[in-house]
C-alpha cells in the first residue's frame, strides 16, 4: 500500500483503503479500480490524497480483474438470501459494478 | 401481548417525546394555501429565530446551488419555490428535536443518521430520473422514513438494542426481528409520531409504507422511490439502519419505477456528490 496525491492516479490503480467524506460516509470502497479521470472529482471533494495498492499488487490497466474482494465479500453478505427475483439480482449487480466490478 | 397493547406500552415510554413547534403548525397551513405569499411566510419563519437561522444556513449550502446568495426566507422562497423551502422548514422542525450527535450503547446513531441522509439523497436522484415531480418530498420522506426508528432508539435503547442484536444474528432486518420480538415494528411507532405531529401525509405514508410500497395508495410512487433508495443506501454500505442486510424489493414498486440498469447506475454514480452535499443536514444543530 502506498499514499499517493489524487493528481497521481492511474487508470488500473486499486484502492486500498477508502476514501471517506467529511461526514464520515465511504465515497469509494476498497477495492475499486480508479481511474485517472477520477482526480478532478475527488479535488472536488476536498480530497488530495489516497491510498492504493502498492505496484506489485497493481491490476492490468483493463480493469476486468476483480479488485480487493474486501467489498464485494460485504455486498454479498448483505444480500445473501435476499436475491430472489431479477429485481434484486440487478440491484445486487448494479451496487457492485458502480464499486469497481465490471462483472457485478 | 396484542400488538396494539404493546404499541401502547412502548408509546408510555415515548411521554417525553418534544412536540414539534407552533410556529411550525403554522406555517404549513400558510404553505398549504396557494394565495399565500413568500413574504408572509417569511414573517411567520421570523418569530421562531432559532429555526429561521438554521434554514437560512441550509439553503444557503451547496446542496440547494446558491451558497452564501440567500439572506432572507423570503428570498430563499423567490429562489427555491415555496416547495422546497416548506420541506426544508420541515426537515429542519423535526431534526432539532433530536440531539443528532447523541450516541447509545451497543449502537451506531450517527450511522442511522448517514443511512437516512443516503436515502433521502437516492431518493432525489430516483425521483429526479423519472421525472417525479416532487424531489424534495423523495429527499424529505427519505431522510424521515425510519423515524419510528429513531424514537424507538433513544427513548427505549434497551428494547432497541435488543432488536438490533437479535437482527445481527439472525440475518435479518429490523422490522422483521421487531415483529419477532416484540410485534410491533417501527413502522408503527413512526405511525404513531406522524399523527402525533400532525405531518403531511404523503410523509407520513412514506414512514408507515417504506416495507410495503404498493400499500400506500395515492402515494405509491413517492413511498415506492423511498423504498429502492432505502435498499440501494444499504447496498452502498453508507451508514447503518441497524441491520446487515436488505429488504427483497417490492415488485410492484419496482415495475411502477420502471427504472433500467443504465439509469440506475447514473443514480449510484450521481449518489456520492449528492449524499456529501446532503450531510448538511447532520450539522443544523451545531
Amino acid at each position: 500500500m502506498k499514499k499517493i496525491p489524487v493528481t497521481d492516479i492511474q487508470d488500473g490503480m486499486i484502492l486500498a483503503q477508502p476514501v471517506v467524506g467529511s461526514a464520515g460516509n465511504v465515497l469509494i470502497g476498497i477495492g475499486a479500480v480508479l481511474r485517472a479521470n477520477m482526480s478532478t472529482r475527488l479535488t472536488g471533494w476536498g480530497i488530495t490524497t489516497l491510498f492504493v495498492e502498492s505496484s506489485e499488487e497493481e491490476a492490468p490497466v483493463t480493469g476486468n480483474t476483480p479488485p480487493s474482494h474486501n467489498y464485494k465479500e460485504s455486498v454479498d453478505a448483505c444480500f445473501q438470501g435476499r436475491l430472489v427475483n431479477s429485481a434484486m439480482r440487478t440491484i445486487h449487480r448494479c451496487v457492485l459494478q458502480h464499486r469497481g466490478y465490471p462483472n457485478g | 401481548m396484542a400488538k396494539t397493547d404493546k404499541l401502547a406500552q412502548i408509546i408510555e415510554h415515548l411521554g417525553e417525546l418534544p412536540t414539534l413547534p407552533v410556529v411550525i403548525q403554522k406555517i404549513n397551513a400558510l404553505l398549504s394555501n396557494p394565495r399565500t405569499t413568500a413574504t408572509e411566510v417569511g414573517q411567520a419563519i421570523a418569530t421562531d429565530q432559532a429555526i429561521a437561522a438554521k434554514i437560512i444556513r441550509l439553503v444557503n449550502s451547496a446542496l440547494y446551488g446558491f451558497p452564501g446568495r440567500i439572506s432572507t426566507i423570503t428570498h430563499a422562497i423567490v429562489i427555491l419555490g415555496f416547495s422546497t423551502v416548506k420541506n426544508v422548514i420541515l426537515t429542519t422542525s423535526i431534526l432539532s428535536r433530536f440531539d443528532l450527535k447523541k450516541n447509545i450503547q451497543g449502537f451506531d446513531m450517527m450511522g442511522l443518521w448517514k443511512h437516512s441522509i443516503a436515502t433521502g439523497s437516492i431518493a432525489r436522484l430516483i425521483a429526479q430520473e423519472i421525472g417525479f415531480r416532487g424531489k424534495e418530498e423523495a429527499f424529505v420522506g427519505g431522510l424521515l422514513h425510519d423515524l419510528g426508528k429513531v424514537v424507538h432508539a433513544l427513548y427505549l435503547p434497551d428494547s432497541f438494542v435488543q432488536v438490533v442484536t437479535a437482527a445481527h444474528e439472525k440475518h435479518l432486518l429490523i422490522y422483521e426481528a421487531e415483529l419477532d420480538l416484540h410485534g410491533v415494528t417501527h413502522v408503527d411507532i413512526g405511525a404513531w409520531i406522524a399523527d402525533k405531529w400532525n405531518l403531511p401525509n404523503d410523509l407520513a405514508a412514506v414512514i408507515k409504507f417504506h416495507h410495503s410500497p404498493s400499500k400506500a395508495g395515492p402515494h405509491a410512487l413517492l413511498v415506492s422511490i423511498i423504498h429502492l433508495a432505502d435498499i440501494l443506501a444499504r447496498g452502498l454500505d453508507i451508514g447503518t439502519p441497524g441491520d446487515k442486510t436488505v429488504p427483497v424489493v417490492d415488485l410492484e414498486a419496482w415495475t411502477m419505477l420502471g427504472l433500467t440498469e443504465a439509469q440506475i447506475l447514473r443514480i449510484l454514480e450521481l449518489s456520492e456528490k449528492e449524499i456529501e452535499q446532503s450531510s448538511v443536514f447532520l450539522t443544523i444543530n451545531d
